[in-house]
């Protein structure tokens, strides 16, 4: 007799449910896509004119050669790179909490490289060509040119970043522990390799003798810490936002982690920007000539003082509000807070950094640069595509890892059904505990689920009894114990005192794992028990 | 269930929108027309090909120009001559800063005409100053200029080049005679290299170059004076196709005052040698390491 087990599901019905949830929603749903469509294809038109008409629809020339695509490569570059400060404490400390929100930061990851990679095709004046950099067919230039270096390991983390997710994902909706063996290790490479993108794109510009502003030791540890800023700034804006919209049945906890992150960062970071500027203005060698042109502008131009001022003004507002004990409770100045040093970092690392390089030029001839439209539309372009990217991720990617997924199923139609509203319904309460709803309808979203549970375990109790499953006694005790854990959940919300976070951190983190655990294991012996039966 | 189908309905009818929303936006790029043909496109890199097939590729360049500019140019691939490692010198003693040599290395070698390019800036500076932060090299008055006095700057050729090391798909290389030259049919544009000089010697075509029929100059080479493509980067070769047939760079040619040296560092009875042994000479930039093969000299 062939061995009995239940079906698990394949690889293009994964596919089809992916795209159903990602292309499923609600108005702001369909209204933030489309007005993210509508600014992507702006700039994909002016891309498209800027092919044929070449270059000169930029600001830059022979004297800035470089501008705000590079810049905006460069920043986002330390936004991917800042997935790291999930991955770490997830599986180096194992903090339980982050392991579910990781993906969150490495779906980031993911996004921000693709931006990356776009800021810099669209940088070519040839992008037809692009291929002459593909080993094999084309003449790859590696190890000599750093660029060569970079292409390696921006790719390579977008591969990492994708494989762990995807790989995760796709045991979670088979329903199968993933296996260490298969993630584990590029977790951990992809920790390594989180440190060398940045650390790459930093050599390209200290790497070059001739552009003194660039070339500095301090710019790649430099550049990590703007990144460790800027990145959990967005990641918190992020988790914030997901909160607000009730699609995140998770805890704030990564909040609370990824603020103390960028308490420290924040001030480490501008504590390397007054170094580089001591050294460079106290000496006062000509060296110092890209520096001042940036702060106090040079011979009659000023284009990126009032940019470099503003940077350094919202780095320290928000330096001393991320310091504030009380700010964790005010998400809206939170998300403020974040935003105002995402942007400063973004001029300071994108504007500050990549721009004054060129000015004065290496003959120090000073010739400014602004952006043209053209240059903004693209850049915004890009941005809007890889927000595109990052929600449609998030909304693969949120629902299967909190919800029921095919790969549970225990061949026994109507307890998957009771078994997918458990999940939902678990995750409504966690939802409306965390949003600070009132009592009344917390109670409401209580007994919804209480009820729920005592009506599934009770059909599903009669549905072995009838069957005479033998492990039935062991199966009754664990529904008991789970009734038992939730009607304490229901005495601690109802005390005045209750610690609500925390309540709500055991109903997610204990109460769904238990039942993903049960549905996985003990549920689906009987799902094999009851076929076998049938056969 | 017709809830389902209204829903996949207006899915499907926001997909169609979106494409060919998409389709409108990309629609500019049907006019672009890159200047090579197909083969040209699909050509291997300048190192693994063989004389046949470049002078395959000279004649399509002479075929193609004929089609765009309607004139006969004679496009060479002249190869690097043993034994000859080329060498500038400039005399700043004398040097006037008429800037007929920016002006000859223009028609040369087919710049564009509105943007008045150059691979020559000459710089005015003070006496009693070799500091370039107080040059100008947008002077606009007779000279010389009293106190005043002119510094060229153009590509050193440098032996230690940063453009060559950083270039990602290795579309500019020094040659074996010393000069870094740049194959306008590989370069990507990504303008790394032009990040990389530290003499503001490489320059981009930031828009197909525009130039009269009868302005360009039809004595062409390959790796130099050819008319170049849109969004490749471009740099002085020490007209190598003039040079690698024992003439003369042009810019030195239209010098009115003998400020310009060139000649073959490997023949110690050259004029260039005689310079280096003789005069205070000095290289721009020194501490960088880049050893260049341009040197600049007084005399008084």
């Amino acid at each position: 007799m062939a061995a009995i087990a239940l079906h698990r599901p394949g690889l293009l019905p994964f596919l089809r449910q992916a795209f159903g949830h990602a292309t499923d929603g609600g108005p702001l749903f369909y209204a933030w896509m489309t007005l993210l469509t509508c600014i992507a294809l702006v700039g994909v038109n002016a891309w498209a004119n800027q092919v044929v008409s070449g270059m000169q629809v930029t600001g830059m020339g022979d004297h800035v050669s470089w501008g705000l695509y590079i810049s905006n490569f460069t920043f986002f570059v330390g936004v991917a790179a800042a997935a790291v400060m999930m991955v770490i404490p997830a599986y180096l400390y194992h903090d339980h909490e982050m392991h579910d929100a990781v993906i969150v930061g490495e779906l980031l990851a993911i996004s921000a490289i693709i931006v990356c990679l776009l800021s810099v095709t669209v940088d070519l004046g040839r992008p037809d060509r692009f291929w002459h950099m593909m080993p094999g067919i084309g003449r790859f230039n590696w190890p000599i040119s750093l660029l060569t270096w970079d292409v390696i390991v921006l790719n390579g983390y977008l591969g990492l970043n994708a494989w762990i997710c995807g790989y995760l994902l796709w045991s979670r909706w088979r329903g199968t522990a993933p296996s260490p063996r298969l993630y584990l290790p590029f977790v951990f490479l992809s920790i390594i390799w989180a440190v060398s993108i940045h650390t790459v794109t930093a050599f390209l510009y200290c790497g070059l003798g001739g552009r003194p502003f660039w070339n500095t030791a301090l710019l790649a540890p430099r550049f990590l810490a703007s990144a460790f800023v800027a990145g959990p700034a967005l990641i918190i804006v992020v988790l914030l936002v997901l909160q607000r919209l009730g699609s995140y049945p998770f805890g704030d906890k990564p909040v609370r982690l990824l603020l103390r992150v960028v308490q420290i960062t924040a001030l480490i970071n501008l504590f390397m920007l007054a170094v580089e500027c001591f050294t460079a203005l106290y000496a006062g060698s000509t060296h110092a000539a890209s520096l001042r042109y940036l702060l106090f502008g040079a011979h009659g131009h000023y284009a990126l003082v009032p940019w470099m001022w503003s940077a350094i003004a919202l780095n320290v507002v928000a330096a001393g509000l991320f310091l504030w004990p009380g700010l964790i409770r005010r998400p809206a100045l939170l998300a403020t807070a974040c935003l105002m040093t995402f942007v400063g970092i973004w001029i300071e690392k994108g504007m500050g950094l990549v721009v004054p390089g060129f000015i004065p030029s290496t003959l120090h001839e000073m010739v400014e640069y602004v952006p043209s439209l053209t240059e903004w539309k693209i850049t915004l372009g890009i941005v809007a595509g890889g927000l595109i990217i990052y929600t449609l991720l998030l909304k693969i990617a949120l629902p299967l890892l909190s919800g029921w997924t095919p790969g549970l199923s225990v061949g026994v139609e109507a307890m998957d059904a009771q078994h997918r509203q458990l999940f939902d319904r678990l995750n409504a309460l966690v939802v409306a505990i965390r949003s600070g709803c009132g009592a009344t309808e917390l109670d409401r979203t209580m007994d919804f689920l209480d009820s729920y549970v005592r009506e599934h375990f009770a059909d599903e109790e009669k549905l072995l009894t009838d069957a005479g499953y033998p492990g039935l006694e062991g199966h009754r005790r664990m529904h008991a114990g789970f009734t038992a854990e939730l009607e304490s959940v229901r005495a601690g919300l109802a005390s005045p005192q209750a610690d609500r976070q925390d309540l709500a951190e055991r109903l997610h983190l204990s109460m769904r794992d238990w039942l993903l655990r049960h549905i996985q294991v003990e549920d689906r012996a009987y799902g094999v028990f009851l076929k076998q039966r049938l056969c | 269930m017709s809830d389902l189908t209204r829903r996949t309905v207006l899915k499907a009818a926001g997909a169609t929108l979106g494409a060919s929303a998409f389709a409108a936006a990309i629609a500019p790029l049907t006019q672009w027309q890159p200047a090579e043909s197909v083969d040209e496109f699909l050509r291997r890199h300048y190192k693994e090909l063989t004389a046949e097939d470049l002078a395959a590729i000279c004649r399509r360049i002479e075929a193609d120009t004929k089609v765009s500019h309607g004139i006969d140019v004679h496009v060479a691939a002249p190869q690097p001559m043993p034994g000859v490692q080329f060498g500038y010198a400039l005399n700043l003693s004398i040097c006037v800063g008429c800037r007929r040599c920016a002006e000859a290395c223009h028609q040369e070698n087919n710049h564009d005409r509105t943007s008045h390019n150059s691979y020559i800036r000459v710089f005015e500076l003070d006496n009693g100053s070799i500091d370039l932060a107080t040059g100008d090299a947008t002077y606009d008055h007779p000279v010389p200029a009293k106190g005043k006095y002119y510094m060229p700057v153009q590509c050193h050729q440098c032996d230690n080049a940063p453009c060559v090391k950083v270039c990602p798909v290795e579309a500019t290389w020094k040659e074996q005679d010393g000069i870094v030259v740049v194959d306008y049919n590989w370069c990507i544009g990504c303008r790394y290299c032009e990040a990389a000089c530290p003499y503001h010697a490489r320059r981009f075509n930031w828009k197909k170059p525009e130039i009269r029929p009868e302005e360009i100059n039809p004595d062409q080479g390959y790796l130099s004076n050819r008319v170049r493509p849109q969004g490749v980067m471009e740099k002085c070769t020490f007209c190598l196709h003039r040079t690698r047939e024992g003439r003369l760079p042009a810019c030195l040619e239209a010098c009115p005052t003998g400020a310009r040296v060139f000649g073959n560092l490997a023949d110690p009875n050259s004029d260039i040698r005689w310079v280096l042994a003789n005069k205070r000479v000095f290289i721009l930039k020194d501490d960088l390491g880049t050893k260049p093969r341009f040197f600049y000299f007084f005399d008084k």
